[in-house]
């Protein structure tokens, strides 16, 4: 899963919903059972998530999010499309 | 293996952040060696107008500039009917922007939409 522009806050930790479902508790399942979270450096910068700079991993550090989830240059991006058989866009 | 991607805008510029990413994501892709085209629909269409000059009145970098970067790597569409909605024609757009009908999207879509990417 690729996050971009506000989806960026989506994987932050110490979500409390009162009536919503809460999107924490679902991707740690969902990361429990394999995926892998990554968020565009960019917009994730710009909502103050990156705490740092840039690791030997290319990802950039952030105690916001949950396991699992990462925060990455926007080459990542393009790189797993790639890699895809589909690829779904919910955006826009 | 997804080999090609339609970075579709269907945003204004400026007011949000939707066609810096959508384009940013274009030159990333092109960079990766994906076959890249960039769709402007709806309100997209305005980021395709002549004479924005973003830097002086906003402070944010103008998105022509952004195309410069993509064209002539990728191929840039505005889709008429949008263009039509909003007044506007070829006159009005970079040149660099290929205005493009219905049938023609449709094309660009079978033939580049492997992943469609909306901003």
């Amino acid at each position: 899963m690729f996050l971009y522009i506000d989806g960026v806050h989506v994987p932050k930790k110490g979500q409390r919903t009162m009536k919503f479902p809460n999107v924490e508790e679902r991707l740690k399942k969902l990361v429990q059972k394999g995926l892998s979270i990554k968020a565009c450096v960019r917009c994730a910068s710009a909502r103050g998530y990156v705490e740092g700079e840039v690791r030997e991993t290319d990802t950039f550090p952030t105690t916001q999010y949950i396991e699992g989830a990462s925060i990455t240059e926007i080459y990542a991006f393009p790189s797993w499309i790639k890699e895809s058989d589909k690829v779904i866009s919910l955006g826009g | 293996m997804v080999g090609s991607a339609v970075i579709l805008v269907t945003s204004a510029p400026y007011g949000r952040e939707n066609t810096y990413g959508g384009l940013y994501t274009a030159i990333a892709s092109l960079d990766s060696e994906l076959r890249t085209v960039v769709v402007l629909t709806g309100d997209g269409v305005y980021s395709a107008l002549k004479d924005q000059s973003a830097e002086k009145s906003l402070g944010y970098p103008t998105i022509g500039n952004l195309f410069q970067q993509i064209h002539p790597r990728a191929k840039i569409y505005a889709e008429s009917s949008s263009l039509r909605e909003r007044g506007l024609g070829k006159t009005d757009l970079i040149e660099i922007v290929e205005p493009i009908e219905d049938a023609g999207l449709l094309e660009v879509f079978v033939k580049y939409g492997e992943a469609i990417i909306t901003y």
